[in-house]
């Protein structure tokens, strides 16, 4: 199939004005590609360059296949390979191999995702399971104490690298909150990293209430826990088991420490002023009970909480619990627990279930009659 | 005279030639990736899983209408060399430009009916997975699922399956296999062999991918460059067209959305491209003793 070409001197007078117009159209387009390209940039389609540290990650051809327009699928192939690391628990390849995932589509943020995944859960897991297998030794302490808190650090270093690319993205800024949280027990860290998640407008509602959950965690911030917590029972018209649980923890906490600090009348005047709320009668309903042992006299008063139209539910659980324990008020106490039972069920809490069995038992309810749990 | 007829009686000629040489079987091996695709990586979550799928039939797109592009151009001239076709249509009155353009535009159809069988296929495969995934989410609920959460099971799957913006990937595909067409057809018009050709426009097609790191290092005024290192730069990103600027698919892949304004440059682009290079074809192939 050759053909050979006569007459295609270099120097001729037609290949001069060939190499003319593609040098004029080449000055002629390249201002405009160059528009086009920071257009592209802008718009979040150039976010990989090739340089000397992408070059030493991938392989040769990975890297000519990067450069050639197939940069998306090589990343794929580098998810892949990543993967199979993982199922061979090489930790290390898994890192590097997420590394170069994650930076040759960094606004892809599943890959970001799964990199903090492999090394706060994954890798995390695999060394805790190892530590286990050590016992005491000092190689089991060398992996609990250094190797696993590093892989939670990895973790979070891939997130907050993730975050540079994409600031807006809330599973970012969650994951990173999930660290602290579900690995260090890190709680005020946790409420912050849940708070900035929160504030992305995409954010489901549940992130703003692990941040409320958090703060209930926090010594010290008991305070601004409360405020969170009630504004969430009262105005997210999502009353969830534990915002509910959280509440009734944090309220007691108050009810508990007023009725410490405080002397009796000032309680007793607090609760029985014009514009008292509920929280007063519980801090006099708490003294009661656990200051002055009068178990009737603070059983009058929760039940004046209960009557109050601002009070979450549980208080009608303590109530009942404290009514049960009064022979007179015994059966009230039941028949209490039982309507609680059926028309609020997630008030009343799994260890509530043996002590109504016992209950049920002192009271000789018969069986067809018993609350079914 | 300049007959529009007489570019479109070659161009369907030369789609024809091309057709017979079954060039289409290579739709076997791009179904047999686009299935493997599809169902090999289903331990993955959906979003990974159509990630993949949609890389593999870009990659495999953009992989298939290149070398058709390139090799297919390159073949045309000296077929119709070997055939004696070339002859008997330059000895009826028919100007070389419009060979050319037919050629050209023969090639374009080619591709465009590949591009075409191929992305009906991705479509096909992505539509049934999607749907694949959205069924087996709900399936695999603890509790009874309500309108309103299949409703959001299916907007979180679907914006990551098949969704208008692929088209604009394809199109992007294509004007990328067009330029390189072009290319592939001003080589053909100097080349001494197909085998030349094919591998100059392979050179070229590669070196336009790397044009853009040119253009970066000639207008990095900040940097210390010399000047012999700018010239050279800048003479690459002057003389080779730039490759890198039709790659949109790696960004619409991880969720990005190209502007209409960006889009439509592309197309001008492309006929800028197409023009520049026919226009030195034609002068090249003019005087060219056959």
């Amino acid at each position: 199939m050759n053909f050979p070409l006569k007459n295609t001197s270099l120097f001729s007078g037609r290949w001069l004005l060939v190499c003319l117009i593609l040098i004029v159209a080449g000055s002629l387009r390249i201002p405009v590609e160059r528009d086009m390209e920071l257009e592209f940039k802008e718009q979040g389609f150039r976010d990989w360059s090739p340089g000397l540290s992408s070059r030493d990650q991938l392989t040769q051809a990975a890297f000519v296949g990067a450069l050639g327009g197939f940069r998306s699928l090589v990343a794929s192939v580098y998810h892949l390979k990543a993967h199979n690391s993982f199922v061979k628990k090489n930790w290390g390849e898994v890192e590097r191999y997420r590394t170069v995932t994650a930076s040759l589509q960094p606004k892809f943020w599943s890959y970001w995702d799964l990199a903090v995944w492999d090394m706060a859960w994954n890798a995390f897991g695999y060394y805790r399971g190892e530590a286990e297998d050590y016992g005491d030794d000092f190689k089991g302490w060398q992996i609990e104490n250094i190797v696993m808190p590093t892989y939670l650090q990895k973790g979070i270093a891939f997130a907050k690298r993730g975050l540079e690319w994409l600031p807006d993205d809330y599973r970012l800024l969650k994951v990173i909150a999930d660290i602290y949280d579900q690995k260090m027990g890190n709680a005020g860290k946790a409420a912050e990293w849940y708070l900035k998640a929160s504030r992305i407008p995409d954010a489901p509602s549940h992130v703003y209430r692990a941040y409320a959950h958090q703060l209930t965690l926090c010594e010290g911030r008991e305070e601004e826990a409360y405020r969170v917590n009630e504004d969430l029972y009262r105005n997210s018209g999502d009353i969830t088991l534990t915002l509910l649980r959280d509440l009734e923890r944090l309220e007691d906490g108050i009810a508990r420490r007023a009725a410490s600090d405080m002397p009796f009348d000032r309680l007793m005047s607090a609760a029985q002023a014009e514009s008292a709320g509920y929280l007063e009668m519980a801090s006099l309903a708490m003294h009661l009970l656990e200051v002055k042992k009068d178990l009737p006299a603070a059983t009058d008063v929760y039940e004046k909480v209960t009557g109050h139209p601002r009070a979450p539910s549980f208080y009608r659980r303590k109530l009942a619990f404290l009514m049960v324990e009064d022979p007179k008020k015994a059966v009230r106490g039941y028949q209490m627990l039982k309507e609680l039972a059926l028309s609020d069920p997630a008030t009343l809490r799994r260890e509530d279930i043996t002590r109504i069995g016992q209950l049920e038992s002192r009271l000789g309810i018969p069986e067809a009659k018993r609350i079914k749990p | 005279m300049f007959s529009p007829l007489r570019i479109w009686a070659i161009a369907r000629n030369t789609f024809t030639q091309l057709v017979r040489m079954k060039v289409f079987y290579f739709m076997l091996i791009f179904s047999a990736l686009i299935i493997g695709a599809n169902l090999l990586f289903l331990s993955f979550t959906f979003e990974q899983e159509l990630k993949i799928l949609k890389d593999v039939s870009f990659g495999a797109m953009s992989l298939f209408s290149s070398i058709f592009a390139i090799v297919g151009t390159a073949l045309l001239i000296p077929k119709d060399i070997e055939d004696r076709t070339l002859y008997t249509i330059l000895t009826k009155p028919v100007p070389r430009i419009e060979y050319l353009l037919g050629k050209l535009l023969g090639i374009l159809l080619l591709i465009a009916v590949s591009i075409l069988l191929m992305s009906l296929l991705f479509f096909t495969v992505l539509y049934i997975r999607q749907h694949g995934i959205l069924a087996e989410r709900i399936a695999s609920f603890p509790r009874q699922v309500s309108e309103a959460q299949i409703e959001s099971f299916r907007e979180d799957i679907f914006s990551r399956g098949l969704q208008p913006e692929l088209l604009l990937g394809i199109v992007a595909v294509f004007l990328k296999a067009a330029v390189a067409a072009a290319v592939a057809l001003f080589v053909s018009t100097f080349a001494s062999s197909t085998l030349f050709t094919i591998i100059v426009s392979l050179v070229v097609y590669f070196i336009g991918h790397a044009q853009s790191l040119a253009l970066d290092y000639y207008f990095s005024m900040g940097e210390m460059h010399s000047a012999a290192q700018r010239f050279f730069a800048g003479l690459i990103g002057v003389v080779f067209p730039n490759f890198q600027l039709f790659n949109v698919t790696d960004g619409l892949t991880s969720g990005e959305v190209i502007s209409t304004s960006l889009m439509a440059r592309l197309l001008g682009l492309t006929a800028f491209y197409l023009t520049i290079y026919s226009m030195v074809s034609w002068l090249v192939f003019a005087k060219k003793e056959l």
